[in-house]
C-alpha cells in the first residue's frame, strides 16, 4: 500500500480513538485540533458514568499515546477553512492561529505564568469561566502537547502592545516567540474523518429556570468543573465560598422540547445527571438531593443498576420538570408538578444543575459547509443507520457526537466504524 | 557498576523546594556514582545532549534520571541512552517532581525524600539487565463466532483488506436476529435486505471460508497464532488465525417464565419478535384493541435481570405505530416504565406515534387474565396511582435481550470473561468496549450487552480495524517483561498456572514443572506473587530488586 494521509478533524476521544486506530493501521495521521490542547470534553469531566472512573486517569494515556505515535501530525489551535475535492482525496487549507511560545522550547515549568502580570485576572473556557489564569497559560495539567500557549486576547503584549512582558524573562529556555504569526497551511489528504464534537445547550434563555439572573443556578458541565481535582476549587464543591447542603438536578433541559427545537434525547443526561448525584453524596454526606425527570433513559450497560444505586443512595426522583425558581431570604425554591403524586411541590434548594442537552459543535455548521456535507434539521451531519460514518461525500467520515448524541462507549464504537470505512476508502485510491 | 545521575531542575519547579547542591554533594561520594550532573531542564536539547554525551565520555552502565515521572518523556530518555550506546533497559527513572518536590513546601524533607529515592533507584538500577524487545511473526487471519450482522460486518471489513477470514454460524444461514426483522427501524427496510447483501458479498469471495451450521470445539494458542478446530457438517476443521471476534449475538427474552402473561398458553399474546415476520400483512379485524407491554424481560428484579435491553422501546413503539396505521379504528395502547427512545430520530418517532393516536400509559402490569372474549390485562396505572382492568384483543410482548445460549461454552474456550448477566465482559467499559483481556480477542455486538443494529455495525466493523491494525505488519513485538521459570526451584505445583490470566504459563508433563509461554504473557506478575517456592519472577523485576529498593527508602541518610 502507498503512503496514505488521513486529515481528521477534532481532537477529543472520537477524534483521538480514530486516529489511533489508523495509525495502527500504517496511515499517516494529520489530527486537526482548534483549541490549545487535545481531550476534548471528556478531559473536562471529573468522573465517567456508570463506573465512576476518574475521566482523566482514562483519557490521558491515550493522549500521550497520540502525541508519541510516530504516525500521527498534531496540529493545535488549527481549523480548516478550504476543502476541494481532487481526484479521490482532498486540498484542506489549514489555518493555524500562533502560540506565540516555541513547543520545542518550552518545558512546561509554568514560571511564564507565575510572572505574568495578567495571573488570576482572566476567565478560563476550560473551567467554563469559573476560574481564572494568567495571560500565558496551559489549560489543564494534563494537557497534550504539554506546551504554554498566549491568549492573543488577554496578552497584553499581543493586544495592545504595551507590557513588561515579565514572561519573557521568566523563561528559562527561552521559548517565548512573539514575533509569531498566523500560518495557512495547505495539504492533499487521502480522506478525511470530521469529528468536531459537540457543544452544550445555553439554558439562557429559559427565563423561569432563572439561569443567568438567578445565583445558585448552574449547568452540568459547570457543576462538572466544580466536581473535578483540575478545577477552580480543586474538586472541593463550593459556590460563592460556600458548600451547598440542598442540591436540585433538572433532567432534558433543552432536550425532548420543541421549544427549544430539540426534539431529540440527548442520551447523556440522565446518566450524568446520576453521576452528579452520586458525586454529591459521597462528598456531602448530608446532602439533601433532588432529580427531575421525564423519562430516566438508563439504557447502557450498568445503567439501569447506576440508576437503581443512586435511588437507593437516598437521591428523590420527581416525575416533572420544575415550571418556576425563585430566590429566597435562603437560597432558591423550586415549584413542580410531581406527576407521580399529582401535586404541586415546592422544594428549597441551595444549588440547582440543570442537565443541558447537547447541540451540534459550534463550528459543525460551517465546516459542513467548507465540505459540501448534508446537516439534519437540527445539525448534526447527516447518516443512516446501515453505514453510520458515512456521509454525503465519498472520502469524508463522520463519528461522534457531530452525527448526534452519544456517550463515551457509542463515540469510542462509532470512531472505530468510521476508521474502518476510511481505511476501506484509502484502500482503493489512485496516489497523485 | 559505572552509574551515572542526572537531576533535572524543571526550572522552579524541582530546585524551588529540593537543595539540588546537596543531592550533588551526596551522590558524587556513593560508591559506583561515576557522575552526577544537573540541568534547569533535562528533557530540553542541551539537556538531551549531557546524558548522551556522558554515556559515551564516561563509558556509563546505568543510567538515573532524576526528573518528573515516568509517565512524561519516558520513549524520548530511553531512545536517548540507545543512541548512547547503552541498553535502554539500564535507564530508571526517579520520580522527584510528582513525588517529591510538588507534595510539600519543606526544603529540608523534601531534599531527604528525594536523596532516598534516588538512592533507591540507584539499588534497583543495579539489579537491571540489559533485555530485548523480541519480535515474533502473526497470522493474518481472522475467526470471526457469529454471522449475525455484528460478525458479518467484520468479516466483510476484514475480507476486503485481503485477510483470510473464518466466518461460524451456528445456523444454516448467515444474517442473525436482524435477517427475522420485517421492518427495520429506522431505515423501514426488510432486515433480509441488509443481511442478504453482506452475505452474498462474502460468499463471492476467495479469501471469506463460511461454515454455517458450525461451532467452535477447541482454542488455543496465542496472540497472533491461535488455534481453533471448528466442527461443521463435513467433519472437523482445524485452522490458525492471528485473531477472533465473537459476536454470538443474543437471545430473545423466552416470556414463558412470566406465567401471569400467558405467554404460550394463549395464542392471543405474542412477542415483538413473531410480530416482525408478519408484520407486513396483518390479519387484525377493524377496531381491534392491542395492548403492547414494554420490559417484557427487562428491569426486573423479580427474575433478576435488572438491566434495560436498549431497544425495545423503539420496538414497542414501531409495533404499535405500524397497527395503528394499518387497522382501521384500531386501539392501541403501550405499557412502559420510562420510555426510552434514546437513539436518532427515536424521540420524533415517539412524538410522531403519539400523534397517530397511540396511548402511552405509565403502568405497571401484574397479570393477564384469559377470558373468551378478551384478554383483561390487570395493573396499575403509575401516574394516576390506580389500579385499571382493560379488555384487549391482542397483547403483544416487547421482548428484551437473553445473553447468548452459547456463553458459557465460548467464554470457556476461549477463556474470556462474563460478566454479572452472563453477556461477555469487556476489557474496560467505554474507552475499550470491543476488546477483552486477551490481547487479538474481541467482543463485538450484542455479546457484550444489547445494542440496536447501528451500534452493533459499529461494534463489528471497530473491532475488525482494530485487529488489522495488530496483524497487517505481519508480527509483534513483545514486551521484555515476562515471566520466566527456574527450573531448579519449581515444585510444579501449578499454583502460578492457575493465577494466569492471560493462560501462559503451560505444565510439562515429563519434568514436573511449568514453562512460560512468552508471547501469551502480559507481564502482570501474578505467577510471581502466587508462587510458593519463588521460582517464577518477572524479568526486569526481581525480588532481590525491590528488597533492595526498600531498604535504600528506609535507610539513613
Amino acid at each position: 500500500m502507498a503512503e496514505r494521509h488521513v486529515l481528521v478533524i477534532g481532537g477529543g476521544i472520537g477524534g483521538i480513538t480514530a486516529g489511533l486506530e489508523l495509525a495502527s493501521c500504517g496511515v499517516e495521521v494529520t489530527m486537526l485540533e482548534e483549541g490549545p490542547s487535545i481531550g476534548g470534553r471528556m478531559i473536562q469531566l471529573d468522573k465517567t458514568f456508570p463506573t465512576l472512573d476518574c475521566s482523566s486517569c482514562t483519557l490521558t494515556p491515550r493522549m500521550v499515546e497520540v502525541a508519541l505515535n510516530s504516525k500521527i501530525e498534531l496540529l493545535t489551535l488549527s481549523t480548516p477553512i478550504e476543502v476541494s475535492k481532487i481526484q479521490r482525496g482532498f486540498q484542506v487549507k489549514i489555518r493555524k492561529r500562533p502560540r506565540y511560545v516555541n513547543p520545542s522550547r518550552c518545558t512546561a515549568c509554568g514560571l511564564c505564568s507565575d510572572a505574568c502580570v495578567m495571573k488570576g485576572r482572566i476567565k478560563h473556557e476550560f473551567d467554563c469561566n469559573l476560574g481564572k489564569r494568567a495571560a500565558i497559560y496551559i489549560p489543564f495539567p494534563q494537557a497534550v502537547p504539554q506546551k504554554y500557549l498566549i491568549d492573543d486576547k488577554g496578552c497584553l503584549f499581543v493586544s495592545r502592545g504595551r507590557c513588561k512582558k515579565a514572561c519573557v524573562d521568566a523563561c528559562g529556555p527561552d521559548a517565548i516567540d512573539f514575533s509569531e504569526k498566523e500560518e495557512i497551511i495547505e495539504r492533499y489528504f487521502n480522506a478525511i474523518i470530521v469529528a468536531p464534537g459537540f457543544d452544550l445547550y445555553d439554558p439562557t434563555e429559559k427565563k423561569e429556570l432563572g439561569y443567568g439572573t438567578l445565583d445558585g443556578v448552574i449547568s452540568g458541565i459547570e457543576f462538572e468543573r466544580l466536581c473535578s481535582v483540575t478545577g477552580p476549587t480543586a474538586g472541593e464543591i463550593r459556590l460563592d465560598g460556600r458548600v451547598p447542603k440542598r442540591f436540585y438536578f433538572i433532567q432534558c433541559v433543552g432536550s425532548r422540547d420543541r421549544q427549544t427545537n430539540a426534539r431529540f434525547c440527548s442520551r447523556v443526561c440522565c446518566m450524568y445527571t446520576a453521576k452528579h448525584a452520586n458525586i454529591v453524596r459521597d462528598r456531602i454526606k448530608d446532602a439533601q438531593i433532588y432529580i427531575s425527570y421525564i423519562d430516566v433513559r438508563a439504557y447502557g450497560k450498568g445503567y439501569e443498576e447506576f440508576y437503581r444505586n443512586t435511588q437507593d443512595a437516598g437521591v428523590f426522583y420527581i416525575r416533572g420538570i420544575p415550571g418556576e425558581i425563585v430566590k429566597t431570604d435562603d437560597g432558591l425554591l423550586v415549584r413542580v408538578e410531581d406527576m407521580l403524586s399529582g401535586e404541586i411541590r415546592e422544594i428549597e434548594t441551595d444549588i440547582v444543575i440543570l442537565a443541558t442537552g447537547i447541540r451540534p459543535h459550534r463550528g459543525t455548521e460551517e465546516l459542513c459547509r467548507i465540505m459540501s456535507l448534508e446537516r439534519d434539521e437540527y445539525g448534526f451531519v447527516m447518516i443512516n443507520a446501515v453505514e453510520p460514518s458515512r456521509t454525503n461525500i465519498d472520502g469524508i467520515f463522520v463519528c461522534g457526537m457531530a452525527s448526534g448524541p452519544k456517550d463515551i462507549a457509542d463515540t469510542v464504537a462509532s470512531a472505530g466504524e468510521a476508521a474502518a470505512r476510511c481505511m476501506e476508502y484509502v484502500k482503493t485510491v489512485d496516489s497523485i | 557498576m559505572k552509574t551515572g545521575i542526572f537531576i533535572c531542575h524543571c526550572g522552579h519547579n524541582i530546585k524551588g523546594t529540593v537543595d539540588i547542591e546537596r543531592l550533588k554533594e551526596y551522590f558524587a561520594g556513593l560508591d559506583n556514582v561515576t557522575s552526577v550532573e544537573d540541568y534547569p531542564f533535562m528533557c530540553s536539547e542541551p539537556g538531551q545532549a549531557l546524558i548522551k554525551n556522558n554515556i559515551e565520555k564516561y563509558g556509563l552502565e546505568r543510567v538515573i534520571i532524576s526528573a518528573c515521572t515516568k509517565a512524561l518523556h519516558q520513549d524520548m530518555f530511553k531512545n536517548l541512552v540507545k543512541e548512547g550506546g547503552l541498553n535502554p533497559f539500564l535507564l530508571r527513572r526517579v520520580s522527584i517532581r510528582e513525588h517529591c518536590s510538588w507534595t510539600g513546601e519543606d526544603k529540608e524533607k523534601n531534599t531527604l525524600k528525594a536523596i532516598r529515592l534516588i538512592k533507591a533507584g540507584i539499588y534497583a538500577g543495579s539489579h537491571y539487565e540489559p533485555l530485548e524487545e523480541k519480535q515474533v511473526s502473526v497470522n493474518k487471519s481472522a475467526l470471526i463466532i457469529g454471522g449475525g450482522i455484528s460478525g458479518m460486518s467484520a468479516a466483510a471489513y476484514l475480507a476486503r483488506t485481503g485477510m483470510d477470514v473464518y466466518l461460524v454460524e451456528k445456523q444454516d444461514e448467515l444474517g442473525g436476529h436482524v435477517r427475522l426483522i420485517g421492518d427495520v427501524w429506522p431505515v423501514r427496510i426488510r432486515g433480509r435486505e441488509i443481511t442478504e447483501g453482506i452475505a452474498e458479498e462474502l460468499k463471492g469471495m476467495e479469501n471469506v471460508h463460511i461454515f454455517t451450521s458450525s461451532r467452535l470445539v477447541s482454542f488455543g494458542g496465542s496472540f497472533g497464532n491461535y488455534e481453533a478446530t471448528i466442527e461443521t457438517p463435513e467433519g472437523e476443521k482445524k485452522i490458525i488465525v492471528g485473531g477472533v471476534i465473537v459476536a454470538i449475538g443474543f437471545n430473545a427474552f423466552d416470556p414463558t417464565i412470566k406465567p401471569e402473561l400467558q405467554y404460550g398458553k394463549d395464542t392471543r399474546v405474542v412477542t415483538t419478535l413473531e410480530m416482525e415476520e408478519g408484520i407486513r400483512d396483518l390479519s387484525l379485524k377493524e377496531g381491534a384493541r392491542v395492548a403492547i407491554l414494554h420490559c417484557i424481560g427487562s428491569r426486573d428484579e423479580t427474575i433478576g435481570r435488572l438491566y434495560c435491553s436498549r431497544i425495545c422501546c423503539i420496538n414497542a413503539i414501531k409495533t404499535a405505530q405500524i397497527i395503528r396505521e394499518r387497522i382501521k379504528d384500531s386501539y392501541v395502547e403501550s405499557f412502559y416504565m420510562d420510555v426510552r427512545s434514546h437513539p436518532r430520530g427515536g424521540e420524533e418517532f415517539y412524538e410522531d406515534t403519539q400523534e397517530k393516536g397511540v396511548f402511552f400509559t405509565r403502568a405497571s402490569i401484574s397479570e393477564i387474565i384469559p377470558e373468551t372474549h378478551a384478554l383483561v390485562l390487570r395493573g396499575e396505572d403509575t401516574l394516576l396511582g390506580i389500579p385499571f382492568e382493560r379488555e384487549f384483543d391482542l397483547v403483544v410482548l416487547s421482548i428484551g435481550m437473553s445473553p447468548p445460549e452459547d456463553n458459557q461454552k465460548i467464554a470457556g474456550l476461549l477463556k474470556i470473561t462474563l460478566d454479572k448477566d452472563r453477556f461477555f465482559l469487556e476489557a474496560h467499559p467505554k474507552l475499550r468496549p470491543y476488546d477483552t483481556a486477551l490481547k487479538g480477542i474481541f467482543i463485538a455486538g450484542t455479546c457484550s450487552g444489547p445494542k440496536d443494529m447501528e451500534e452493533s455495525i459499529n461494534h463489528g466493523r471497530a473491532s475488525a480495524v482494530k485487529l488489522y491494525g495488530l496483524l497487517n505488519l505481519g508480527y509483534t513485538f513483545i514486551e521484555p517483561f515476562v515471566a520466566y521459570v527456574d527450573e531448579k526451584r519449581c515444585s510444579g505445583c501449578r499454583m502460578c498456572e492457575q493465577a494466569c490470566v492471560a493462560k501462559a504459563i503451560k505444565f510439562d508433563e515429563n519434568l514436573h514443572i511449568v514453562r512460560v509461554e512468552e508471547a501469551a504473557c502480559m507481564g502482570c506478575g501474578l505467577c510471581n506473587a502466587t508462587c510458593p517456592s519463588s521460582a517464577i519472577s518477572l524479568k526486569g523485576y526481581k525480588d532481590t530488586m525491590i528488597d533492595d529498593e526498600i531498604s535504600a527508602l528506609i535507610e539513613a541518610v
